[in-house]
């Protein structure tokens, strides 16, 4: 071995600290990688990080808000099993949406008429929950200075021949509705009332008086009707295919090609997507991949933070020792009593909602670095009577260069240890707390099965099993990597 | 290092965890009270009272300029009343010093007597004392179920370290030890209740038999057991797990001890050593695990509880958080802390006699 001349010009300490830390993380990292567990956490991590980066790349930063507007989910079915279901024998209606960027004709009477033509076939015994019409960038027909209304109509023809009327609607469009509906489209859906009326009268011509329901009425348009003799309105299922219509109707007086930039006819059926929805038409495949991110940031941001205020808080109360030591010391045991979780629930509570999910993260931070100072600092102890500690003082090296050169550097792999078995911890907290009910505003898998226990949904598997599991795989992926880490760093664990 | 004795250092501890226990109710109130999280509440009340005295007085055609100057020495005498006139150091004092007497005050809320079963309003000690039984009955038990079984099998795995029943039962730990309890109580309900049947899927409705648990024992029992053995089950299954390793882990410490080797090479039976020399140095950290986690159980689960809609302390405490009930929160957070810091004190007095070392410290 060669011996170094003495370098006069030193790097500073804190970015040799950081380069040993990450000597020492790499070289943990392959040596994590030796073990069954540690492959197997490290490859569930790589997913977790790769389905956050997805979540990133694929919602629009925006999401959270449209997670909680009710409005983007009207052309949702509402708490729908996932689309698959189909395939194994459950009656579950199809979601169908029926896309065009130009009409399918165009007639010319005493209006133009521009018509969409959608065909869906029922082919289970279920019923679509509703029909939605959405419009994008629809042009305002004009005259001179003046905007004139639109007429827009829906109909619906039956397999057994009948034909009725869903939507029927002047529209008095503003003057910017062109842009204004280039986002957001012009939504609308079934006219309950309007299919009623018509079941109504149909049933009031052949002589029988019938109650028929409105908030059914979309039932009604699928199924073959019956009326018993106290005038219940009894269904069925009718199955075939339907051909929904739709028409608008633009004064003969101006002259344009194509009124939307796209129009959607959406038969909202009775199952959805990979993972179906909650009761309030959210695609609940959505909001897991959004959990995805947020899970990571909040156990990663709470586990660094507590895992360096623990290091440094040990190793400082240990080398310092006196009255230093006896004040972190008492902290750490008066903090250690305190009943975390009330604690947690109270404070977040009498947060405003919008800092909610920091106040968690603050709050764990503060609660968790306790348990590895001490280890840390009992460590510190030993450390410090070492020779070569001794040797550094000796020189007349400075207390930070010590601590930092000498014995951080050796408790590290304790720390990361430490660190990556608390990173669950606020993801859980997290969840826990949004099932117990208090609001944070952001979707997190813990919101997704809170809003099915708020709704008292536990009878809707694909909107509880799926965030639990997620729940479940996120700390099982960082118990196997800590399990791992731990066996490296305290060989006594070591089976063999 | 000085010696001290078995008295001096239980003493020091004993002062030490009172000083925690004031220091976490001071620190409870400070947090409602800084915050201003009860202002809120007391307003909302005084302006309700104020538009019912109004009412009144305008029913009994008083004049409105009279009504006015009533009106406004209603207010002055209720914010009187409720100490909002004081700032919120003063005010929260005389709660502080009676939570510390066990003076623990009156709930002014529906929702906690409805909790507690009890009409309205209920004194916060009758609340806390009709809640806790309740807890015992799912969680403390399910507990003491895991102890006992970890304590049964926990020293035989550490001994058959390595074979497949050890890797089966570590394996297990693992894994459940990564499932929300609170989410297995989801999934049980809807496997078991919903789709089985087995289970009710109200659980509220366990508080009648055990309310009125002395009329027919017997019945009473049998119907209790039918509502807390799902709540049971799944705390069994999530926390029986971590249980298991622990105790195999405390062990497996001891058993790799130089003395444990040395009396191997006696040549002494392994059933001997088991009992004289093992389970003798691994007693103090499992008794504090057995004990510590009985106490943590007489707090509750709160989110499991709400999980089970089961009427314990976990949900009386959520039911007083949102209700803003300033007496029941301080009151569950200083017994929180006082179960904790006992269950503490006892470990310290038990250690004098698990551990030799501490008497000779």
């Amino acid at each position: 071995m060669s011996v170094k001349p003495p370098r006069f010009r030193e790097e500073p300490a804190f970015k040799r600290f950081m380069k040993s830390l990450g000597r020492s993380l790499k070289g943990s990292l392959r040596e994590v990688w030796s073990y069954t567990t540690g492959k197997a956490g490290l490859t569930l991590l790589a997913i977790f990080i790769f389905f956050a980066i997805l979540a990133l790349i694929l919602l629009p930063p925006d999401y959270k808000y449209i997670w909680n507007q009710p409005k983007y989910w009207q052309d949702h079915p509402q708490l729908a099993p996932p689309e698959w279901v189909r395939a194994l024998g459950y009656q579950n209606a199809k979601h169908e949406v029926y896309t065009y960027t130009k009409p399918v004709s165009i007639k010319s009477d005493s209006f133009t008429i521009y018509e969409y033509i959608a065909r869906y076939k029922l082919d289970v015994y279920d019923y679509p929950q509703d029909i939605v019409v959405k419009l994008y960038g629809i042009k305002v027909p004009r005259m001179g200075s003046t905007t004139l209304p639109v007429l827009l109509r829906v109909h619906l023809k039956r397999p057994d021949g009948l034909e009725l009327e869903v939507i029927d609607t002047t529209l008095y469009l503003p003057e910017n509705a062109t842009i204004a509906y280039v986002k957001e489209p012009l939504m609308l859906s079934v006219d309950r009332n309007l299919v009623v009326t018509q079941f109504s009268s149909m049933y009031l011509n052949k002589g029988i008086q019938a109650n028929f329901i409105t908030t059914a009425a979309v039932t009604y348009l699928f199924a073959k009707l019956s009326v018993d003799e106290e005038g219940n309105v009894r269904t069925t299922p009718l199955k075939g295919y339907y051909t929904v219509t739709l028409e608008l109707y633009y004064p003969k007086v101006v002259n344009i090609t194509n009124p939307a930039s796209q129009v959607s006819i959406v038969v909202v059926g009775d199952c959805f997507g990979l993972m179906g929805t909650d009761d309030r038409g959210r695609d609940i495949a959505q909001a897991l991949l959004y959990g995805f991110p947020v899970a990571l940031a909040v156990g990663f941001v709470t586990a660094v933070a507590s895992t360096l205020i623990g290091l440094f808080v040990g190793a400082i109360s240990a080398y310092y020792g006196g009255l230093v030591d006896e004040f972190l010391q008492r902290l750490i045991d008066v903090m250690g009593n305190i009943p975390l979780l009330p604690f947690l629930i109270l404070l977040v509570d009498i947060t405003p909602v919008e800092y909610r999910l920091q106040v968690i993260m603050l709050v764990l931070t503060l609660f968790y670095w306790g348990g590895l100072a001490i280890v840390v600092r009992s460590m510190t102890l030993s450390i410090k009577e070492e020779p070569y500690v001794e040797a550094a003082k000796a020189i007349g090296a400075s207390n930070a260069r010590i601590l930092l050169r000498h014995i951080i550097p050796q408790i590290v792999p304790y720390a990361v240890a430490s660190l990556v078995f608390s990173v669950p911890g606020a993801i859980l907290s997290e969840a826990g707390l949004s099932v117990l009910g208090l609001e944070h505003g952001w979707p997190t898998w813990g919101k997704v099965l809170a809003a099915a226990r708020l709704a008292g949904r536990y009878d809707a598997w694909w909107w509880i099993i799926p965030p639990g599991l997620l729940l479940a795989l996120t700390s099982l992926t960082f118990v196997l990597l800590g399990m791992a880490i731990e066996t490296i760093v305290e060989p006594r664990l070591r089976t063999r | 290092m000085v010696r001290l004795g078995v008295g001096t250092v239980l003493v020091r501890r004993a002062i030490a965890l009172t000083v925690a226990l004031v220091v976490v109710v001071i620190l409870t109130a400070v947090i409602l009270g800084a915050s201003g999280y009860d202002v809120k509440i007391w307003q909302a009340l005084i302006h309700e009272q104020l538009r019912a005295y109004q009412m009144q007085l305008q029913r009994s055609n008083v004049p409105p300029a009279k009504v006015k100057q009533l009106v406004s020495e209603y207010k002055e005498r209720l914010i009187k009343l409720y100490g909002l006139d004081k700032p919120w150091y003063e005010r929260f004092w005389p709660l502080v010093s009676n939570t510390l007497t066990f003076n623990l005050g009156i709930s002014e809320s529906y929702d906690v007597a409805d909790v507690a079963g009890v009409p309205y309003p209920v004194r916060v000690g009758d609340a806390i004392m009709r809640c806790l039984p309740r807890t015992i009955v799912m969680i403390t038990i399910a507990q003491l179920i895991c102890a006992a079984a970890a304590l049964y099998v926990g020293p035989f795995i550490a001994y058959r370290r390595g074979t497949m029943f050890d890797r089966a039962i570590v394996s297990y730990s693992a894994l459940t030890n990564a499932i929300p309890v609170w989410w297995l109580g989801m999934i049980l309900i809807f496997f078991l209740s919903y789709r089985a049947g087995i289970f009710p899927t109200d659980f509220r409705s366990v508080v009648a038999y055990i309310n009125n648990f002395w009329k027919n024992p017997l019945m009473n029992l049998v119907q209790i057991f039918y509502y807390a053995s799902l709540p049971i089950i799944t705390i069994v299954i999530a926390f029986l797990g971590s249980w298991f390793y622990t105790v195999r882990a405390m062990v497996l410490r001891v058993v790799r001890e130089d003395f444990v080797i040395v009396a191997k090479a006696k040549g002494l039976p392994e059933r001997y050593i088991a009992s004289k020399h093992v389970l003798r140095a691994a007693a103090p950290p499992v008794v504090t695990n057995v004990i510590l986690s009985l106490a943590a159980s007489l707090s509750g689960y709160i989110i499991t509880e709400s999980v089970f809609n089961w009427p314990g302390m976990g949900t009386l405490y959520w039911v007083a958080i949102r209700a803003a009930d300033l007496p029941t929160i301080l009151g569950l957070t200083y017994a929180f802390t006082l179960v904790y810091i006992l269950a503490r004190f006892i470990l310290e007095v038990l250690y004098i006699f698990l551990d030799p070392r501490v008497r000779y410290r």
